[in-house]
């Protein structure tokens, strides 16, 4: 039996991802302000706590500003959504020199 | 999270994304959806839900937090790389004899496991001459891989599935509902698993012979079964979404891919109810489809007897019985689109009685209920580690009739808007079963398109019709 050649075709659709640059590390946290968010899912402010820790053990006169002041970035409703797209501003606003963003599990 | 990351880095400002191990690789996956794949994620290693107060601080001070110090601080900042050229839309990828197309597809991802038809050229062009679209149309960006949703590539994976060319214009109809953002087919791959399911309603039904009878959600019919399959395959092929070894589906068991519900117009018809298309809003003549997310079934539900309320009282304990605690998602995230399958006979037990469709949706959203202490104890253990009913009480979103007395006994409704409650009758006609499909929430709300034939449809169906007697 003479098997059949097919010649097939992409199934894809073209990538429509825009990169990002990666912004580039802070130096040193010292005197910095490191804001934390949340999307209300599993045990953020418990693992929170511990990193502040961790921070302050290295970076004594770092600062931090709390997951409430940037509502659930979480994405799903018309709040959240809000809350994400203020995310930027609200962060120059409390003068935040990076983000720890949690949690996906 | 990885959104509020990607906004952040746009923005300027250095952000770490926080995830637990097993959804490192799924991550990164969003992550190059999102063009971030260069930030570095931190992990914290094991199972967040079940870890004691002790092991979590020692995770997160031992391994956690040095991964997102390191990230803040010394992040490396890599060098543009050329990523390697994707083929383009209607390249010829491979050639080669049936064997070797599978292992091909395979070995790339793009298959889900079971033989596919060979989508040459000449079978993609088969299925678009059923529509008069521009076969380079982009329908739209399906996240989390964003690729382009295009007429093309519909009719490429409906080939794959097994579809046949007059099934076109129903394809089109779905991809249609998929792009629509309100699906949110981005979230298909969260852990809950759900399945999408497509309910057909209208003439198309029978022109296309699917299956609205006996065994209707069971493979077995080309219609039922092969778009069924075509709509897995395009999550898998456009969104991205695909099970180990791949990474961005984190499905945490599943079920799998649904056939399409067809309605029995028939049966509607002579009980005098309006059809599922009507309830829609479309008019009587259409064929429409509506994509909605599945997340369980309930078990099988016999009702007997010769009144509404002894169908709707047993109805009601097992449907409540399916949604359970698994309700109180649709507080957090306010939306909730349950969905009732009768076999005719309990349909037109019903419509004897008096009753019609907003009958049945009135009597169910009163008596399809839940403890309310199942859903505050259930809550935590998903991830919504906050979550409490009085929050929504306050807030609004719970109406105040749902809660029906006090006290730790107090039960909750469960469909608290009986207008979300979509009926279809369909499956056997000599027996009395119903089935309850639980929704996701804010997850493939039940999204609906009217099926457009091309002008000459009647034409190429019965070109389609004579061909497939030629081979039989």
């Amino acid at each position: 039996m003479t098997e059949s050649e097919y010649q097939v075709v992409w199934p894809l659709g073209r990538s429509a991802v825009e990169k990002i640059e990666m912004v580039s590390g802070v130096e040193g946290l010292d005197g910095k302000k490191v804001a934390f968010v949340w999307d209300y899912l599993f045990r953020g402010p418990e693992i929170f706590g511990v990193i502040k820790d961790e921070i302050s053990a290295r970076y004594p006169t770092a600062e931090f500003i709390d997951h409430d002041v940037f509502g659930n970035i979480h994405g799903s409703s018309a709040e959240e959504k809000a809350a994400l797209e203020l995310l930027p501003g609200r962060m120059r606003e409390h003068g935040a020199a990076g983000a720890v963003i949690a949690v996906g599990a | 999270m990885l959104r509020a990351t990607a906004v952040l880095e746009a923005a300027g400002i250095p952000a770490v994304p926080i995830v637990s191990s097993g959804f490192d690789a799924m991550s990164r996956a969003v992550s190059r959806g999102l063009g971030i794949a260069d930030v570095p994620i931190a992990v914290y290693p094991g199972v967040i839900p079940t870890d004691s107060e002790a092991v979590l601080e020692r995770k997160v001070r031992e391994h956690l937090a040095p991964a997102v110090i390191a990230s803040l601080t010394a992040r490396a900042v890599a060098a543009n790389q050329n990523e390697a050229a994707e083929p383009v839309p209607h390249e010829i990828v491979h050639a080669g004899d049936l064997e070797s197309v599978q292992e091909f597809f395979t070995a790339r991802g793009w298959t889900d496991g079971l033989p596919i038809i060979p989508p040459t050229r000449e079978r993609v062009q088969q299925a678009l001459r059923f529509t008069s679209r521009d076969p380079d149309e982009v329908i739209g960006v399906l996240a989390p891989e964003f690729r382009e949703s295009t007429v093309w590539n519909v009719a490429v994976n409906g080939v794959m599935a097994g579809c046949r060319p007059e099934y076109f214009p129903v394809l089109l109809a779905i991809a249609d509902a998929l792009a629509d953002p309100r699906f949110r087919i981005q979230d298909a791959g969260s852990t809950p698993a759900w399945e999408p399911l497509v309910v057909i309603s209208g003439p198309l039904v029978k022109e296309l012979e699917f299956n609205f009878g006996t065994g209707v959600m069971r493979v077995g019919r080309q219609a039922n079964s092969s778009i069924g399959r075509f709509v897995r395959m395009y999550f898998r092929n456009m969104a991205g979404l695909r099970i180990p070894p791949s990474d961005s589906d984190q499905g945490a068991i599943g079920y799998s891919f649904n056939v399409v519900l067809a309605e029995d117009d028939d049966a509607v018809t002579s009980i005098g109810w309006p059809s599922y298309r009507e309830d829609k809003g479309f008019a009587r003549e259409d064929s429409i489809i509506t994509v909605r997310s599945v997340v369980t079934i309930s078990a099988p539900i016999y009702s007997a007897g010769s009144t509404a309320t002894e169908h709707l009282a047993t109805i009601s304990e097992i449907f409540g019985q399916a949604i359970g605690p698994w309700f109180y998602l649709g507080l957090v995230f306010g939306a909730w689109h349950p969905l009732l399958v009768m076999n005719p006979s309990i349909a037109r037990t019903i419509a004897a009685d008096d009753a019609d469709k907003d009958a049945v949706r009135r009597y169910l959203s009163e008596n399809v209920k839940t403890a309310a202490t199942s859903l505050e104890r259930y809550a935590p253990q998903v991830g919504h580690t906050d979550f409490t009913i009085e929050q929504y009480m306050q807030a609004g979103r719970l109406p105040s009739v749902s809660l029906e007395s006090d006290g730790p006994e107090q039960l909750i409704r469960t469909i608290p808007d009986p207008a979300n409650l979509d009926l279809v009758v369909a499956g056997s006609p000599s027996r009395n079963q119903s089935r309850a499909y639980v929704q996701n929430h804010n997850q493939g709300v039940p999204t609906s398109r009217k099926v457009v034939l091309p002008p000459n449809w009647n034409e190429l169906l019965e070109e389609q019709r004579d061909l497939k007697k030629d081979r039989e």
